[in-house]
């Protein structure tokens, strides 16, 4: 405690140090009169014991300095004197001053921009509560398809039942609907949801209620609608709860509407999108029928682990669960684990919803620090020219007495100086940065919402500040400090081009500098490069002219193959007829776009399963894109040939499907 | 030291404070007087002593020291350590010529 007491007394010192002067003065003027007095009052003469009373009290000057010393904090008042000077001395040389300064703002504002992305999306928690044991649940059979996927209808209750470490579980799945009813029709990205999702998630609606445990089953028409969504086709209407809005031509009555802001599923997560609107989960009995069972991993299962479990703990929880569900609730014919193995894993949620931005944020990190580097360079390199500048005025302060460390702690204050007003300006412009990141990345960053200038995007840039004040003061620092005197002096008047080490030095730091610069610019050539590539690269078939259009037919009208079949027949003859339209085709999935995962075997091979992306087209869907085409081969048959099929790389199959109701053949093996 | 002088004396001005310690010591301790200053600033810093100005005996303004409750329980403290610690010295040095 008396440490902390004898602190705070030395910061008081520090201020109104004139009247403490005075006093001390005082104190001492005193001290000498007494003494001077008792030696008159023992019989000197008062000459001598004004001498003997000086005598006995020792140096008057450095007993004051020394006390002065004790009453402040001598180490803090020099630097705040550092700093006057340093600021005096950078005012004088606007020129420098203003080039170090944009410099270090341009590589403090570029490295702190993405810096607060990187914070957004992977330093700071997710915007819900709990979130740090928020998992997802994903179901795999490594034996047969690469990859871990959502979960199967029936395994989530089985799941429920065998695992032990997870607290809740609710499941979702993205659903392309069309919402009508009140002005036009419109295809909406809906979410079908369990009641205990919003549970998980902590969020209360914005008005209304979210979903009961027993509007999971099916046949409960009622919808949750997003924020946006009833701002821009309901206007916000306050009351919008209870009104009725058609989804797939079926009526659905509004019971919610959730508060701004809120998004789920979040952007980035794979097998989902964020939802405009969300229906109950209600499995139907196709998903619910057991012969699906390890087949059509269709819905994605958000859980929140029990409190003090660890990831690790739960991934084998689930993993003995699966093994369970495999062996005792599937149909006998798949319980052998040796053909066939169920697995399960969880996934923190944040680290499914960034991981995919995770290598490109590092890159974009490595490479805005190489730029800061570069920067600090550039201005160490100033500072070093400039050093030889000014070696006379350091050399006179040698000269007066200057210790080296005190010139290099001098020099440092002034190169901090230099930093943190970079840091300032460098602050502001990722302000700016961050604002148009945001705009141009909304699309594709997930949590691109959550980016922000918050206190430990200061706290970087404060601290980066410093820290690059440091890096390129330390070096020219020190060189300036070695000033030799008697040189320097000498030389009079002549202000010298610098010795050889010094020129050395700065040749050294022009070499650094180019070498990143190098560095930077090879990189970021590579990357527009490999960009220019990806996109000349033809997937072999041809997009020009070609427009495609996603066409979701609502359940309820179309329940039957045929009356799919006659839809489309129908849209064909329509579309044909258009002036202008030269062929029409349909597929399942946008070319390449399919996440319909099957696995065969060719006929007449003993060579192992392979495993495809599936699309199905009609036959004229050759015509539309397939004109100068790798998979001509592929769309010329009604199948595959077996020895064309050994040449393909097993990545991609593409099959043709005379119409919409059935394949003409299955490969031997689909599942 | 100066707690001590300060606690037997009562509230002293620099100058006596330095003569009190002269005295006391005789002459094994010839130091400049003016050292009592930061070695003051210290003990006040750490709220040890308080000061009040006043006037000395020659009517002058002079600044008396005394010492503070923190001050005496540091002196106690001081005190007891400084003789458990003679204590065992004056034990160990007796063992030692006894054997």
């Amino acid at each position: 405690m008396a440490w902390l007491r004898q602190f705070f007394a030395r910061i008081r010192g520090m201020f109104s140090s004139a009247p403490r002067d005075a006093q001390l003065n005082e104190e001492v003027r005193e001290h000498l009169a007494l003494a001077e007095q008792e030696h008159v009052r023992r019989g000197m003469s008062q000459d001598e014991a004004r001498h003997a009373a000086r005598r006995d009290f020792g140096g008057i000057e450095q007993v004051k300095e020394i006390y002065r010393d004790r009453r402040g904090l001598p180490m803090l008042e020099n630097l705040l004197q550092d700093i006057r000077f340093g600021v005096r001395t950078l005012r004088k040389n606007p020129g420098y001053t203003t080039v170090a300064v944009l410099t270090l703002a341009l590589g403090i504002g570029a490295t702190v921009s993405i810096f607060s992305v990187v914070n957004a999306l992977l330093l700071r928690p997710l915007p819900f509560p709990d979130s740090d044991r928020m998992v997802i649940l994903q179901e795999s059979v490594p034996k047969v398809i690469p990859g871990k996927f959502p979960v199967s209808a029936l395994d989530i209750p089985d799941f429920q039942h065998f695992n032990h470490s997870l607290e809740s579980m609710a499941a979702f799945s993205f659903k392309p609907m069309d919402l009508s009813g009140n002005g036009f029709a419109e295809g909406v990205d809906a979410t079908r949801a369990s009641a205990a999702l919003f549970r998980i998630l902590g969020v209360e609606p914005a008005l209304g209620r979210t979903f009961t445990d027993s509007e999971n089953n099916f046949g409960n028409n009622v919808v949750i609608l997003g924020y946006a969504l009833w701002q821009r086709r309901f206007g916000g209407d306050p009351e919008i709860i209870g009104r009725t809005v058609l989804l797939d031509r079926e009526p659905y009555s509004v019971i919610g509407v959730m508060p701004a802001g809120f998004e789920f599923p979040p952007k980035g997560l794979p097998y989902s999108r964020p939802a405009q609107l969300w229906v109950p989960i209600a499995f139907n009995s196709a998903e619910l029928d057991p012969s699906d069972r390890g087949d059509n991993f269709n819905f994605s299962v958000l859980a929140k682990l029990k409190p003090g479990v660890s990831l690790a703990a739960a991934n084998a929880d689930v993993m003995a669960a699966a093994t369970q569900i495999q062996e005792q609730m599937y149909p006998v014919e798949f319980r052998d684990r040796s053909k066939l193995a169920l697995e399960a894993s969880v996934t923190p949620l944040v680290d499914l919803i960034v991981g995919n931005s995770k290598r490109m944020l590092f890159l974009l990190l490595g490479a805005v620090g190489l730029l800061f580097l570069i920067a600090c360079a550039n201005v160490a390199n100033l500072a070093l020219s400039r050093g030889s500048d000014r070696r006379r005025e350091i050399a006179v302060r040698v000269a007066l007495g200057a210790g080296r460390l005190r010139l290099v702690r001098q020099l440092l204050a002034e190169s901090g100086l230099l930093g943190l007003a970079g840091g300032f300006l460098g602050l502001f412009a990722a302000y700016a940065g961050v604002k148009g990141l945001v705009a141009i990345a909304a699309t594709v960053l997930p949590r691109a919402r959550e980016v922000s200038v918050d206190a430990t995007v200061v706290f970087f840039a404060v601290g980066i500040s410093i820290f690059s004040g440091i890096l390129f003061g330390i070096i020219p620092a020190f060189a300036a400090s070695k000033t030799d005197l008697n040189e320097t002096l000498k030389e009079g008047g002549r202000s010298g081009a610098g010795s050889r080490g010094h020129r050395r030095m700065c040749d050294a730091f022009v070499v650094a500098q180019l070498a990143l610069a190098l560095l930077l610019v090879t990189g970021s050539g590579l990357l527009i490069r490999s960009f220019v590539r990806a996109r000349e690269t033809s997937p072999g078939f041809s997009t020009k002219n070609t427009i495609g259009l996603v066409i979701a037919l609502p359940n309820s009208q179309y329940s039957q193959a045929q009356q799919a079949y006659a839809f489309f027949a129908r849209l064909r003859a329509d579309a044909s007829a258009l002036p202008g339209v030269a062929s029409v085709g349909f597929s399942s999935d946008p070319p390449m776009n399919s996440n319909w995962t099957h696995t065969f075997v060719v006929q007449g091979t003993k060579s192992r399963r392979a495993t495809a992306r599936l699309s199905i087209f009609t036959r004229s869907w050759k015509e539309v894109i397939f004109r100068r085409s790798a998979f001509r081969w592929c769309a010329a048959g009604s199948s595959p040939k077996r020895n064309h099929s050994a040449k393909a790389t097993w990545s991609l199959l593409v099959m043709e499907w005379h119409g919409v109701t059935g394949p003409a053949k299955t490969p031997s093996g689909a599942t | 030291m100066i707690l001590k002088t300060l606690e037997t004396m009562g509230p002293l001005h620099g100058y006596g404070i330095a003569r009190r310690l002269e005295q006391i010591s005789g002459d094994m301790m010839k130091l400049n007087q003016g050292t009592v200053y930061p070695a003051l600033l210290r003990l006040e810093q750490r709220g040890w002593i308080g000061s009040k100005w006043g006037t000395s005996d020659n009517n002058r303004r002079a600044k008396y020291y005394s010492i503070t409750r923190t001050g005496q329980k540091q002196l106690t403290a001081e005190t007891e350590n400084w003789e458990r610690l003679t204590g065992m010295m004056a034990r160990l040095l007796r063992a030692t010529e006894e054997s």
